[in-house]
Parts: C-alpha cells; sequence; structure tokens
C-alpha cells in the first residue's frame, strides 16, 4: 500500500530516471498514460479497439526507446503525447484514410467549449445543439485545427503545452484554435439551418 | 520505502504487461543519450553552418554589388535594366535564401527551436547573415571568396573580375582591355598588349591628355572605342578608363568620379554628332575617320536616351 501512494506521489520524471535503470519500473509510466493516450489517439482517429491497443502498445515502445531524449525543459507529458500523436498520425496515414475523430466525451464536454464566448440569442441558440452534431462538425474540420482543438478542449492542454505536442510556435496555437472555433461555429450553423 | 518495479504490482493492466512483456522478448533497449546528443548538435551544427555560408554569400554579394562598374553600363549594355539582370548576383542571393530556409529547418529541429515564429527565425537568421556578412566585406572577405572561387573553380564560377574582364574583352564591340606594349608610339598611335596577349595598334587622336598618360602609365586600362576593320589588329580609341578591378574598396567618391568621366566623355561625343551632320552635308564625311567615335553604340543609346 505504501508503494502504490509512493509511486503516485512520484513525478513521471523521477519515474523515467528508475526506468532507465529498471525497465520493469517503466510499467508505471504504461499505467499512467494509457487511459489518457488511449483517449487521445481515439480523438485523433483510432476508432477500432484492436488497432487502439496495437497503437498504443507501438506508443510506448517508442516511449521506452527514445526515454535518454525526454528533454528536461519539457513536461514529461507533452513529450509522451507528442509520440502518441506522430504514432497515431502515421498510423492512420498508412492506413491511407482520412483521421475521423471518435470524440469520448459527454455532451457537456463537447459543447462546453463552442459556447463560452456566446452572448445573443441567435448564438445560444447553438447550446441546443446536440454533441453529436458538434463531434461531426469537428470531424469535418481541417486536421489542424481538430488537432489544436482536441488538444485543447479535450485533453484540457495549455497554450505551451499544445506548441511541445505539435512542435508549432505558441502564437500559432492561439491563431488556431481561434480559427477551428469560427469555422466549427460556422459549420455547426450551416448544419443547423440545413436541419 | 522503496518504489516497487512494475512486475511485482499485481494491478497492473494488460498493456502495461504486454509492453514490458516486448521490451524483454524483444530485448529493447532504450537509444543511448549520446545518440541523441549528437543529433541536437547534428542540427546546431547544420545552423551555425548555414549563418555562416549565408554570411559568406551576402558578403559576396555586397562585394558583386557594389563593385560592378555602373559608370560604364551604357558602354556594356543595352540598357541599365540588362546590366543589372547580369550583373546582379543572383546566384548568391539564392543561396542566402537557401541558407536562410535551412537554418530555419536546423533551428527548428534543434531543443525547443520551434516554439519560436518561423518568420521571426527566418528574420532574425538572415539578418545575422547580414551583419556578419557586412563585416566580412568590411574586412574583405567576399572579395577574395569571391576570387579565390574563380581561380579554383574557372570552368564552374566566374569572379566579378573574371566577368568583367569577359564583358571587356569584346574588340569586335568596341572595348579593350590591356596594358601598355613596350613598343614604339607616335603622336597619334599607341601599341596595346590585350589580356589575350595580343597586341593591338591603338589609334589616340581622340583621346585626352589625361587619358594619353592614363595609357603610357602601364596600368590595366579599358579602352572605350571601335574595330578598324575585321583582320587585322588596329583599333581607334575613344575613351581610356582605369580597370580598378583588383582594388578591394573604391571609394563612392572615386566611383563618381569615375561615371563623371565617362559621361563627360560620351557627351563630347554625342554633341560632336551634330559637327557630323554638318560634315555630311559637306560631302566630306565619308573620307574622313574623326568621325567613328561619335557613332559608337555607346554613344548613340545615351543619345537615344537623351531624346
Amino acid at each position: 500500500m505504501e508503494s502504490v501512494n509512493q509511486e503516485s506521489a512520484m513525478s513521471d520524471e523521477e519515474i523515467v530516471r528508475l526506468a532507465l535503470r529498471e525497465p520493469s519500473f517503466f510499467g508505471h509510466i504504461v499505467d499512467r498514460y494509457e487511459a489518457k493516450l488511449g483517449r487521445y489517439i481515439a480523438r485523433l482517429g483510432v476508432r477500432n479497439n484492436e488497432d487502439r491497443q496495437d497503437v498504443l502498445q507501438d506508443i510506448f515502445i517508442k516511449v521506452y526507446k527514445n526515454l535518454n531524449s525526454f528533454n528536461q525543459d519539457l513536461s514529461f507529458s507533452s513529450w509522451i503525447y507528442r509520440i502518441a500523436h506522430n504514432e497515431a498520425v502515421s498510423w492512420y496515414r498508412k492506413q491511407s484514410v482520412r483521421p475521423e475523430g471518435h470524440l469520448i466525451a459527454d455532451g457537456d464536454e463537447v459543447l462546453g467549449f463552442l459556447t463560452t464566448e456566446l452572448t445573443s440569442s441567435e448564438e445560444r441558440f447553438d447550446q441546443s445543439l446536440n454533441a453529436a452534431e458538434v463531434s461531426k462538425a469537428l470531424e469535418e474540420l481541417d486536421e489542424k485545427y481538430r488537432e489544436v482543438l482536441i488538444l485543447r478542449f479535450f485533453e484540457h492542454k495549455e497554450y505551451d503545452e499544445i506548441s511541445d505536442i505539435l512542435r508549432i510556435p505558441v502564437g500559432s496555437v492561439g491563431t488556431l484554435i481561434h480559427r477551428g472555433k469560427k469555422l466549427l461555429r460556422e459549420k455547426v450553423n450551416t448544419d443547423a439551418v440545413r436541419i | 520505502m522503496t518504489m516497487s518495479p512494475k512486475q511485482n504490482d499485481t494491478s497492473q493492466s494488460s498493456i502495461s504487461e504486454s509492453v514490458l512483456k516486448r521490451i524483454e522478448d524483444e530485448s529493447v533497449c532504450p537509444t543511448p543519450w549520446w545518440v541523441f546528443f549528437c543529433q541536437t548538435c547534428f542540427f546546431r551544427t547544420a545552423w551555425v553552418l548555414s549563418v555562416v555560408f549565408g554570411s559568406l554569400a551576402v558578403s559576396i554579394s555586397f562585394q558583386s554589388m557594389l563593385h560592378a562598374r555602373y559608370s560604364f553600363y551604357e558602354a556594356t549594355h543595352e540598357s541599365l535594366y540588362t546590366f543589372l539582370v547580369e550583373a546582379l548576383p543572383f546566384l548568391w542571393f539564392a543561396l542566402i535564401v537557401l541558407t536562410g530556409v535551412l537554418a530555419v529547418y536546423n533551428f527548428r529541429a534543434a531543443g525547443c527551436g520551434y516554439r519560436y515564429p518561423i518568420t521571426r527565425v527566418l528574420v532574425s537568421t538572415v539578418g545575422l547573415s547580414v551583419v556578419i556578412g557586412s563585416l566580412l566585406s568590411v574586412f574583405g572577405v567576399g572579395a577574395l571568396v569571391d576570387k579565390k572561387l574563380g581561380e579554383n573553380m574557372p570552368s564552374m564560377y566566374a569572379s566579378l573580375e573574371q566577368k568583367e574582364m569577359r564583358l571587356w574583352m569584346h574588340p569586335e564591340d568596341g572595348r579593350l582591355v590591356g596594358t601598355i606594349a613596350p613598343l614604339e608610339t607616335t603622336s597619334s598611335s599607341m601599341f596595346l598588349l590585350d589580356n589575350n596577349d595580343m597586341v593591338w595598334e591603338l589609334f589616340v587622336l581622340d583621346l585626352s591628355r589625361e587619358e594619353q598618360d592614363l595609357l603610357s602609365s602601364g596600368k590595366l586600362v579599358r579602352v572605350l572605342g571601335a574595330p578598324l576593320g575585321t583582320s587585322t589588329r588596329l583599333f581607334h580609341a575613344c575613351g581610356v578608363f582605369p580597370w580598378m578591378m583588383d582594388e578591394p574598396f573604391m571609394p563612392l567618391s572615386e566611383r563618381a568620379r569615375e561615371r563623371e568621366h565617362f559621361l563627360e566623355r560620351m557627351t563630347e561625343y554625342q554633341e560632336e554628332v551634330l559637327t557630323e551632320v554638318e560634315l555630311l552635308s559637306q560631302e566630306i564625311i565619308a573620307s574622313h575617320d574623326v568621325g567613328i567615335c561619335s557613332m559608337l553604340p555607346t554613344v548613340a543609346r545615351m543619345r537615344q536616351r537623351a531624346f
């Protein structure tokens, strides 16, 4: 019991140091990130559960191989998300399909970010849209916008973390989020009119 | 109170198990730290080299732009535009752009360089190259590299001086470069040893006293004039100008004087055309060779521009 408490109290960086000496410690990293990364790559387009397990395994093996490249200037979380992102992207490129996200989130989470800045009655109308519509609209968005929106609003990452994960300047993160939200609102509104 | 390795933990997930199993079965090892260190060093060195080459390109570009002979462009080209097309160092401009792009790529690939906007990295890198390149120019590095490249790779690269020489070694177009030949001179003719070691007899009646003195000084000079016939090496000289391509720095005042002298001489011939018309009306022009200079293509171009 003491050991489990101690594990949870340890930082990722400390576990990485231990894992470099003793591979079995790496299991703690896997446990910590399995669920988070599983959800993340599902949102990025790895929908099938078996595929997801395979991709997750590949991600963790890659993480283990590259443990020495972990830069202490970054947070470990950003670093491991970056690897997960790259693996997911190369996975769906190998499949030669456009990534179709599978937004594992409840309606509140999906709508939450979209309605945070809405004030007019017309905009409030959007709030009545259901999560599925927003998810569909998000899936139709260009990949570059979708990636930042997922990281910001579903993975709750800060701008500098998104910058580190996607290897883009912090300013670009802000721009992509702003434009992405605007495009998403437009898509949702268009769909609502069509309906 | 020490943390337990994962295999002793009964709550481990299937992914964790399979990952650890794969690590063991496939003998997966973390890549040594020095591999990543070398990678980072490679990108940083590549960035530094990009800046260094960019600086050299800037320095040579400055050298080419500042030392191109704008003073005589009417003598060598149809217009200032065609002169610039030939004189501007586009190859080096392209290299500046290429090194800039490479520098941005390498900067972003090393460490956390991706955090900075591309434009800022590009502008600061090219800016750095411009600053270093300017300093190199001041110390004559650009001129030296340009000269050495021309000497060592003559089939692939022509230095500014070599290009200028090619441009001016065109007797059929009325341009010659050379030094006075140690042969007997008269008041109307002198001998010039051109850059291809050919001796030309120059008719110097149209030259000013200063030009004749410059020619006699034994310095390398450019001669503007007209060949007399195609089979003989007789050349009617209309102007003599110092070569001055071997000097790394030419003050602006001197360049202005060079231009002034050239324009002054060509204007004299432009004005001579009026006399030419008079001579024509007297039908004596056919037997008179004094008007050759007023009919130079250079003078014609300048006259055309004046109208």
